[in-house]
């Protein structure tokens, strides 16, 4: 379904996407595990983009007429995927600022009370 | 007695402040007391400052839950026997501290909550009808999921013993908290109980909760009650 062009495209834009990922790692911006995913979602596509037979295959199992849907419904699907785990990483940051800024509160008192005293 | 503190969870009160503290050290001064200043953008903050009140200030906005849960930290650390919850908005009567602590000086409950709907011969502010009606659902839910039966689940007055305050300084629920804290501390074991307080109509400064956001408390306090976790206090 996918011509020859359409697929080195995609390639490229695949490659690029790495390139790009690699460079934020490298440079810092992202952290290493929590761009794992990221790396998962490109190998993921670039296996389809070499073997495009395989959302054929997946379309036929779940019953898409167009295997086009059916490649959309993947990457919705893999985005939500993404998106819950931002969430839970989001939930545990928020988590550990409310103790610091509970404990930074307390000491601060404690640093009052004792300048005070002398 | 043992050592009772008073936590005071405060977010733009300057008017009422002063006046909940002063009628703390009248009518109850067997009782410590520690402000939360939860980051209030009035002049609550130079308040506690000018008249030297006893005060924690949380550098950013947490909500209730975490400025109460400060308070629970605080007094962990500093060895009260008992903790008290009491609103800085002049709602609640500092008369009634001695009525909540009774039942945990006693040894007989864990958490006592001051309600205002288990005594009817104390005519005090009972809410509007709504209101009450969406405390009436959250009771029966509570009852369902964890087996205790609270009246007046959304009281922000109650009495905590140093068990429990170590469980509450470790896991209390973020925003609108009461009910869901009733129902962590019933899933790990405390005896709750309800005693009847006095409870007036605010004096200034408006509630926090208007119609669109009591559907969100009611959908959120639900599920948060629903999902609530078992977790061991030790």
């Amino acid at each position: 379904m996918l011509l020859v062009k359409a697929r080195i495209l995609i390639a490229v834009g695949i490659a690029l996407y790495f390139i790009v990922v690699v460079y934020l790692i490298k440079k810092q911006r992202l952290e290493l595990r929590y761009s794992l995913i990221w790396g998962i979602l490109g190998i993921i596509f670039l296996f389809l983009d070499i073997f495009p037979n395989t959302i054929k295959w997946i379309a036929g199992i779940l019953g898409f007429a167009d295997p086009v849907n059916a490649l959309f419904l993947i990457c919705i699907f893999l985005l939500l995927v993404c998106l819950i785990s931002f969430t839970g990483v989001i939930s545990r940051q928020s988590r550990k600022i409310h103790i610091l800024i509970q404990n930074q509160s307390i000491l601060e008192k404690r640093l009052r009370d004792l300048e005070e005293q002398d | 007695m043992g050592k009772v503190l008073v936590v005071i969870p405060a977010y733009n009160e300057q008017n009422n402040l002063i006046d909940v503290v002063n009628n703390l050290e009248k009518d109850a001064p067997f009782a410590e007391y520690i402000i939360v200043n939860d980051c209030s953008t009035d002049e609550t903050i130079k308040l506690c400052r000018e008249n030297n009140l006893n005060y924690l200030d949380l550098p950013c906005n947490l909500g209730i839950g975490g400025a109460v849960q400060t308070g629970y930290k605080y007094a962990v650390d500093n060895g009260f026997d008992i903790i008290i919850q009491h609103d800085g908005d002049g709602q609640h009567d500092p008369k009634s501290l001695a009525d909540v602590c009774k039942s945990i000086q006693d040894g007989k409950s864990d958490i006592v909550i001051g309600s205002r709907y288990v005594d009817k011969a104390y005519k005090g502010f009972q809410s509007t009808k709504s209101r009450r009606a969406g405390i009436n659902i959250l009771s029966k839910v509570i009852k369902l999921r964890c087996g205790v039966d609270i009246k007046d689940v959304t009281s922000g007055y109650r009495a905590v013993n140093s068990k429990y305050a170590k469980f509450y300084s470790t896991n209390y629920p973020v925003d609108y908290p009461e009910p869901e804290a009733i129902c962590t501390a019933a899933l790990a074991g405390a005896r709750i109980s309800e005693v009847p307080v006095i409870m007036k109509e605010r004096t200034s400064g408006e509630s926090s909760i208007n119609f669109r956001k009591s559907v969100y408390y009611m959908i959120k306090v639900t599920l948060g009650i629903l999902f609530a976790k078992r977790i061991k206090s030790d």
